[in-house]
């Protein structure tokens, strides 16, 4: 199996043996910083593209289909135009606050996006508490999007960052509790590792019962955390207009698109990672010749074979369910998925100290 | 490198990715002045009042919980990387913490306090 | 009930017989004697006349002003106009807002027109007009210099009081009196002109208390084009051009409604397969604004797959449109004596092909929205309507029957050739969001059936009759109801012999729907209102006018 290790140690090895020590380190911080502002843009834009096609085709429409090929450069021609849109100067707003908001949207979702193991040896973050900051940085989301409700001085804005906060803050229990699950089963917080550990299995195998229910209910509450539809009432068009963003303009909406789109591809792979083996083949104890084969396929068309396959379940979600409102929101959380969710870490718990997981 | 090292070039970089897409947008963008443009948007009717006034947070009750249960599963998190060598001691340990926190939510949910009102 | 008159003589009331020849009893009566008679029409037993259809204001000229109230009673079946008389420069007359809800909208509009006061009403503000606008305009003598009128370029102060007028009882003066409608401290939110959930240009004046509603205000009057007052100074074919942009998904039978009070004024018999055509016409229209209805419902509540199968259904009728009248949204397609052209050749075709193709796709709908247990909890048990309040509401069509009030004209006074066919009044009991839903996803299932008998029996011959390009009215005034998409539509015409009518007022579908808002959504959540608000499903330019 290709491991991406060598090509990060052979440019280390390239650079230290051409450049002082120094210099070098800082060129790499440079390339590092480059790679994850490409990737995040392009996938981004992949995003937004898989997200247009995809509601179209349920839609029986064609979606973006001028620009380039089958409109793959849609998006690339919308985020010029977003470019040279007016960045609007709203009077009476918490000029402070309002600049800072994007900022740690986006410094919260560039963090948790280099936390993801691409492949093999590609990743950037890899804390030992890896699923513990996980958490962490994406609740840091959520200050980005009061801080743009409040700062914003306009009651929309003010409806939906408050819609938005109870929201978040709800359904990070259950990303929290769902995560732990997974974690009692590995073992481990770091995020390489629990891939390595589903070498023999993926864990939503190994774990049967409780990692499956923990699977969906990571689904359910992910989406909630990306203010996806249906639970996409902090910006519900028909009630808020645009929610939190009502009051930015261009690029600085812009962000908050971004942010969105990524955040959603976050929790998609994370889902990958934690439940589905990363970018890990499928490899099933015993069948030798079997998981040879699979070894065959890179390990990045595995990862992001899966995340794409976790991508268009959530927007499955998306285009078929009309929005909850929020009571339905909050009750669903409190009444379902939390208890649920406590049972099941039980559960889960037993199955690994008697040892009846796979 | 560093864990803490790519921590601090990650958290450049995003600062760069805002700073740069605002800075290209501002820099390529035109600037017409309208002084309604300015005006907080409220579906084209000027703001009656502000709206930083009292705003009845029917979402404070939930605040509170999610502070229990959050700060709970931050002390999970430990024992759950260690339950696996702790086997059904491990189990025992930590269900007496689970059964208060679940008497918690009994009693909110008892009194009425998941009602969204 | 017959002579009216008599029997109010009787209870005491001293009033007398107007326009004898006129089909519906009409009855003039002094303002100050108009309380108590109003309760005795209201109230007494016989009488139950609990639904005020319509209010007229008339410039009478020399003779003062006027306002006509069309009340009729659901459990009788029987109407009666009554006239109230005013004088021009003190004109007053006592509210009835208390007896009939309807009234509280309708005496608004006819203040803002004629500057009636309507004493006691607990909310004199203009309705459709900005509260600065100087003059009355469908009063006879209005002066429409633009000087006096100049197109504002700020943004209209509202008010948080409403003014209220009452009688002195000792010295019979006027005194002014003021409500407050938001208090100071109040989290007051606009929703609309500009958003897009109020399908079209209505303003909601929402108060807040966190995500709960506590009192809704609707302004009115946005894309007000003051269609009554052009039609004074059109000729009758002229004014059928506007008709189609009152409620434009109901063009056809706004349309219908003039052109039928035209006729009916002039004792004009129509072709048989001009009234087919109407017909048939008339339900396409109704399926084609039920589709859009299905749609826009969805997509306020955020559902934005099933939006696009309604459009994409709509599109096919759309089609048929265009192939017969040229047009697709505004046809242009009734005219005085029958019809502007005959159906296209392919027409009848397409359409049978059309009525076997829907029914095809309508159990794709429910699966992806109806049955939805998000869409049943949202829609269930919001915004309850009771039987007795939709008619105090004066409200109409498929709403009010989603409370289990029979209100279809075409059963209670069929029109046209609707007494030759079968179908069903489809009535739900719930009286909530949806059950309005539902009535018209039930209602465009009864259109298909009206269709195909429609097609089937279908005479040949022609498709209109000669008319006179001049066409006069008899002195008189003329009432016509239909059953429009979303309700009980109406024309009423007065005429003085002239070419050009003396005044046109159009019973508005939307303008009891939007009266009733507060009192669906109160208590509510702002996302509820959002649907009370779809389930009603108000055409914006309707309202307006």
């Amino acid at each position: 199996m290709f491991d991406f290790a060598s090509v990060t140690g052979w440019i280390d090895g390239f650079l230290r043996s051409h450049l002082s020590s120094a210099l070098s380190f800082f060129i790499e911080c440079v390339l590092i910083g480059l790679t994850i502002l490409v990737a995040y843009a392009v996938i981004a834009l992949i995003m937004i593209l898989a997200e247009r096609k995809v509601c179209a085709a349920f839609q029986c429409r064609r979606g973006p289909n001028r620009v380039g090929p089958w409109g793959l450069f849609q998006t690339v021609a919308d985020m010029v135009k977003i470019l040279t849109k007016e960045i609007m100067e709203i009077n009476h707003v918490d000029r402070f606050l309002y600049n800072l908001a994007p900022f740690v949207v986006i410094i919260a979702s560039v963090l948790a996006f280099s936390c993801i193991p691409f492949a093999k040896g590609l990743q950037v973050l890899d804390f030992n508490v890896g699923v513990f900051f996980m958490m962490a940085v994406s609740s840091i989301g959520i200050v980005g999007i009061l801080l743009a409700g409040w700062s914003s001085n306009n009651k929309f804005s003010m409806i939906g960052a408050m819609r938005s906060g109870a929201q978040m803050i709800s359904y990070e229990l259950s990303i929290g509790l769902s995560l732990l699950t997974i974690v009692v089963l590995s073992g481990t917080m770091q995020l390489s590792e629990i891939v390595e550990a589903q070498n023999d299995l993926w864990f939503i195998f190994k774990g049967h019962i409780p990692a499956f229910i923990a699977f969906v209910v990571y689904l359910v509450a992910g989406t909630a955390e990306t203010n996806r539809g249906p639970f996409d009432l902090p910006e519900a068009e028909s009630e808020l207009t645009a929610g939190y963003h009502t009051e930015y303009s261009g690029m600085h909406f812009g962000f908050y698109y971004v942010a969105e789109f990524v955040n959603a591809f976050i929790v998609a792979s994370l889902a990958t990672t934690l439940f589905l083996g990363g970018w890990m083949p499928l490899h099933i104890p015993g069948w030798d010749g079997f998981n040879a084969a699979m070894d065959y396929i890179p390990s990045i068309l595995w990862f992001f074979g899966k995340t794409a396959l976790m991508i268009f379940i959530l927007m499955w979600f998306k285009w078929t369910f009309p929005r909850l409102r929020v009571d339905q929101l909050l009750t669903l959380e409190w009444r379902y998925l939390l208890p649920l969710n406590l049972c099941n870490l039980l559960v889960m718990v037993a199955v690994v100290a008697c040892g009846w997981h796979f | 490198m560093l864990n803490l090292t790519l921590f601090v070039v990650v958290i450049l970089t995003a600062i760069a990715l805002v700073a740069a897409g605002w800075g290209i947008g501002a820099w390529i963008s035109p600037r017409t002045y309208n002084p309604q443009k300015g005006e907080a948007y409220e579906c084209g009717i000027p703001t009656r009042g502000r709206s930083w006034m009292q705003f009845k947070a029917g979402y404070y009750l939930f605040a509170i919980l999610f502070l229990m249960f959050d700060v709970e599963t931050v002390f999970l998190f430990p024992w759950a990387v260690v339950v696996r060598d702790m086997g059904i001691n491990g189990l025992l340990s930590v269900l007496f913490f689970l059964v208060i926190l679940v008497l918690g939510l009994a009693y909110a949910w008892r009194k009425g306090a998941l009602e969204w009102k | 009930m017959n002579n009216l008159a008599a029997y109010l003589q009787n209870g005491g009331f001293a009033c007398e017989t107007l326009d004898p020849t006129q089909h519906v009893e009409t009855l003039g009566v002094k303002p100050d004697l108009w309380p108590a008679l109003a309760a005795f029409l209201k109230t007494d037993a016989a009488l139950d006349f609990d639904f005020l259809s319509y209010m007229v204001g008339l410039d009478e000229g020399e003779k003062g002003l006027s306002v006509l109230y069309r009340l009729y009673s659901y459990r009788h079946g029987h109407t009666l106009i009554i006239k109230v008389d005013t004088d021009r420069d003190a004109a007053e007359i006592p509210t009835v807002s208390h007896l009939w809800k309807s009234a509280l909208l309708e005496e608004r509009e006819i203040f803002d027109f004629f500057g009636i006061r309507f004493l006691d009403h607990p909310d004199m503000r203009r309705l459709y007009l900005r509260g600065d606008w100087n003059g009355y305009p469908l009063r006879k003598d209005y002066n429409a210099d633009p000087d006096l009128n100049p197109v504002p370029t700020t943004a209209e102060k509202l008010s948080d009081t409403q003014p209220v007028f009452h009688t002195d009882r000792q010295t019979g003066a006027t005194t002014t009196d003021e409500h407050r409608l938001f208090e100071e401290e109040e989290y007051v939110v606009n929703i609309g002109p500009q958003h897009p959930a109020t399908h079209g240009v209505l303003h909601f004046q929402v108060s807040l208390e966190g995500e709960l509603v506590r009192k809704v205000d609707v302004h009115c009057g946005y894309i007000h084009r003051g269609i009554e007052k052009m039609c004074e100074s059109l000729t009758y074919p002229q004014t059928l051009a506007l008709t189609d942009r009152l409620d434009y998904l109901s063009a056809h039978q706004n349309r219908h409604a003039l052109c039928a009070c035209i006729e009916e004024a002039l004792g004009l018999e129509i072709p048989l397969r001009a009234q087919y055509i109407r017909a048939i016409m008339d339900e396409l229209s109704r399926i084609q604004s039920h589709l859009l209805f299905y749609s826009t419902f969805c997509m306020d509540m955020g559902g934005l797959t099933p939006f696009f199968y309604g459009f994409r259904d709509r599109e096919k009728i759309l089609n048929l449109f265009e192939d017969t009248t040229g047009g697709r949204l505004i046809q242009n397609y009734n005219m005085i004596g029958g019809v502007a052209a005959d159906l296209h050749p392919d027409f009848l075709r397409k359409t049978a092909e059309f009525i076997r193709y829907l029914p095809t796709v309508l159990p794709e709908y429910h699966n992806v929205f109806t049955d939805n247990i998000i869409v049943r909890q949202r829609t269930k048990n919001i915004g309850l309507l009771t039987k007795e309040e939709a008619v105090s509401y004066g409200i109409t069509g498929p709403s009010a029957r989603a409370s289990g009030l029979s209100c279809d004209l075409r059963k209670l006074q069929p029109y046209g050739v609707y007494d030759r066919l079968q179908f069903n009044e489809v009535l739900y009991q719930h009286g909530d969001c949806y059950d309005r839903y539902c009535v018209r996803m039930d209602e465009i299932h009864e259109s298909l059936r009206l269709l195909d008998q429609l097609l089937t029996q279908i005479p040949d011959g022609d498709y209109a009759l000669k008319t006179k390009p001049l066409i006069k009215l008899p002195e008189g005034r003329y009432f016509k109801l239909v059953e429009a998409a979303r309700g009980m539509f109406g024309v009423f015409i007065e005429s003085r012999g002239d070419k050009y009518p003396y005044r046109v007022k159009f019973r508005s579908t939307g303008l009891p729907l939007v009266g009733a808002v507060d009192h669906l959504a109160s208590g509510h959540k702002i996302a509820d209102l959002i649907v009370v608000g779809a389930s009603l499903d108000y055409v914006v330019p309707d309202i307006d006018r």
